[in-house]
């Protein structure tokens, strides 16, 4: 799907955000959480680029810092053309309507007083659609695009199970016909059964309506599935990003290749030698010094403590961040 | 081999507005030794029957309305207090999904592992603390003792699901239930808490009912597989047969709709509708809404069981084959 002259929609430009902790009034060091640190990304037109990461990694800041809905440390993100960190308010709304987000849980993202119908209709009396039956027939005509039956628009969300919920965060991200959506793990709150009509139902409607998605999610078979690029996220750092085949075959990244070796594969006759990832994450607010995954990885050499490693290309659209990535993998 | 647990016929029903039948007549048999995966999905009655084996179940509003669950020949419900008392954390110890909501968060993690071993065992608060650190220890926890000293908040979800299984198998019980213990977890997580109960299980021969939603970990711990759908039990095999012939429509289904990390598809092949209700479960068979393959009889009448070799099913399709092929 991917193609080299599509236009450029998203750019994101060694952003970083980090959190303030321990906000004494006067404490000697301030302290932060270094939830993205200098993450840059390209997005290009109709494309699906997926994130992936355990959790922690900064996934989630990373999509709510390309909203604005947190404020970003530094750094430079372009929308279509436009400098969105530079926006003021109102410049801000405009491009909001161009990217929307569907957050994980649909069970807190929809508000309980509301009826289906008011939640999907929101968005356009926020963006000034001020004509009653217009708003109608565009609440409508998303209920098409998202299988939902007309009759549930004045309907609550307690009535729904957690897949139409699901429909519904989706039908509010769709009615102001947006350019961009991200996606905050929008299946993983599902049931197996459930979870493959959302994700069909997501790549259906990109077809239709040629959306571009960030797709964030920490499951790598639903990454695999949807994606046409995938960059692997580790302590809000980016450790490898490449097209979707290449990235699964070919992992040049060791994190890469041992997230991918302990996922269990539902088939008993595969019999697999898990390389399986000692310790823990380290602490996001205190991560370790030269490469952050030295402190897990198997191949930890001397440069790995002292040195961090930079972003490299290793093939067309293949960038690693490993020292040693030629000799391991 | 032989029957540890045996579950005939268990019926459990929670009385809120309405009568939710969560389990509706389920019966299956866990051997010494193996380890047997419980699939479903949401509202399948996967837990409620692992806590019916514990006693677990708050009545009210939950009642057994009927069956039994032996252990060692033994019916379990017929159990008071406590006989349960001594069963629990000895013979039979349970993991959960949530270890934060499972351990007491003001206690230290090494005295809330050392109290069955104060119960069962009589050991005195020292010993247990000192040997709450070697179970610690066998579960792979880096530094037991500054663990065995933390507060459960102090600990990452990976250590507080290891201090559940070390808690559960301080008294060396014969058989352990494990509640979805990795679906809060990440995968690289996952893949060291498998390890540990594999482990576990290679050293002590204990017998695992492992309740899990994900084929994946099925595919990678499992001896034999019972597949749950809306209260019942759909599908009963062992591991390798289950996954190469799924014979029920559901197994089938539920195999074909998860996308694989070993392998690109186009489109996923979708279970339509959504998981029943357990206020209103479908008459006939139960996943007759949602079945493709569905005929005229599925929709009144419920499919019995029937039983082919090692394995189990509930669909009329199966049974059909099944008396055509006798004829």
């Amino acid at each position: 799907m991917t193609n080299l002259n599509q236009r450029t929609i998203l750019k994101v430009e060694n952003l970083k955000t980090y959190f303030e902790i321990d906000k004494r009034f006067i404490s000697r060091q301030k302290k932060y959480v270094y939830a993205v640190d200098d993450v840059s990304l390209d997005v290009k037109e109709g494309e699906t680029l997926g994130i992936v990461g355990e959790s922690g990694c900064g996934k989630s800041t990373l999509l709510h810092s390309i909203m604005r809905t947190v404020p970003v440390t530094s750094g430079r993100i372009e929308f279509d053309g436009k400098d969105v960190l530079s926006l003021n308010k109102k410049e801000l709304r405009q491009v909001r309507k161009d990217k929307q987000i569907i957050f994980q849980d649909p069970f807190s993202s929809l508000d309980p007083r509301m009826t289906i119908g008011e939640i999907i209709e929101e968005p356009l009396i926020v963006h000034g659609v001020t004509d009653v039956a217009e708003r109608r027939r565009r609440v409508l005509e998303t209920f098409e695009y998202v299988e939902l039956l007309e009759d549930f628009y004045y309907r609550y969300p307690h009535e729904f199970s957690g897949g139409q919920r699901q429909r519904v965060s989706i039908a509010r991200s769709l009615v102001l016909k947006p350019k961009l959506i991200l996606c905050d793990e929008p299946v993983s709150a599902l049931d197996v059964s459930i979870q493959s009509q959302i994700l069909n139902l997501l790549n259906d409607l990109q077809k239709q309506l040629d959306l571009t998605y960030i797709f964030v999610s920490h499951a790598l078979n639903v990454i695999r599935h949807v994606s046409d690029r995938v960059c692997v996220m580790y302590l809000g750092k980016v450790l490898e990003t490449a097209d979707v085949e290449e990235l699964f075959e070919r992992p040049k990244h060791p994190y890469t290749a041992a997230l991918l070796s302990s996922i269990p594969i539902p088939d008993p006759t595969v019999n697999r030698v898990h390389a399986s990832i000692k310790g823990e994450l380290p602490s996001p607010s205190n991560p370790p010094s030269g490469c952050r995954f030295h402190t897990r990885c198997p191949y930890v050499k001397d440069k790995c403590i002292n040195e961090e490693p930079v972003l490299e290309e290793k093939s067309s659209s293949h960038i690693v961040a490993c020292h040693f990535s030629d000799e391991i993998l | 081999m032989k029957k540890l647990l045996e579950i005939k016929n268990l019926e459990v029903c929670f009385y809120l507005d309405s009568a939710i039948p969560a389990v509706d007549g389920v019966s299956f048999d866990v051997y010494e030794g193996e380890t047997l995966c419980v699939v479903g999905e949401s509202g399948c009655g996967k837990s409620v029957t692992s806590l019916s084996i514990m006693q677990l179940v708050a009545t009210p509003p939950g009642r057994y309305l009927n069956g039994e669950i032996l252990y060692r020949g033994k019916n379990l419900l017929g159990y008071s207090t406590d006989e349960m008392t001594k069963i629990r954390g000895k013979e039979i110890s349970m993991i959960f999904q949530e270890p934060m909501t499972a351990l007491n968060p003001v206690h230290r993690v090494g005295k809330q592992i050392g109290e069955a071993l104060r119960i069962h065992e009589g050991y005195d608060k020292k010993e247990a603390f000192k040997e709450s650190i070697e179970m610690l220890k066998i579960v792979g926890v880096p530094d037991p003792v500054r663990c065995a000293n933390s507060f459960p908040y102090q600990l990452s979800g990976g250590m507080r699901q290891r201090v559940m299984i070390a808690m559960a198998i301080s008294c060396n019980p014969n058989m352990l239930i494990a509640d979805e213990p990795t679906t809060a977890l990440d995968v690289t997580i996952q893949q060291q808490i498998l390890d540990v109960i594999k482990n576990l299980k290679t050293k002590t021969g204990m017998t695992v009912m492992f309740i899990t939603h994900d084929l994946g970990v099925v595919a990678e711990i499992a001896d034999r597989v019972v597949v749950m759908y809306a209260g019942k039990v759909v599908e009963e095999a062992c591991v390798k047969d289950l996954f190469a012939n799924p014979l029920h429509p559901y197994t089938r289904a539920l195999l074909k709709c998860i996308p694989r990390v070993d392998e690109k598809r186009d489109k996923l092949d979708d279970i339509k509708g959504i998981v029943p209700n357990p206020a209103s479960f479908p008459s006939g068979c139960r996943f007759h809404p949602r079945c493709e393959e569905a005929i005229k009889i599925c929709k009144t009448i419920v499919p019995e069981e029937v039983t082919l070799g090692d394995r189990r099913v509930s669909c009329h399709l199966v049974t059909q084959k099944a008396k055509e092929c006798r004829l």
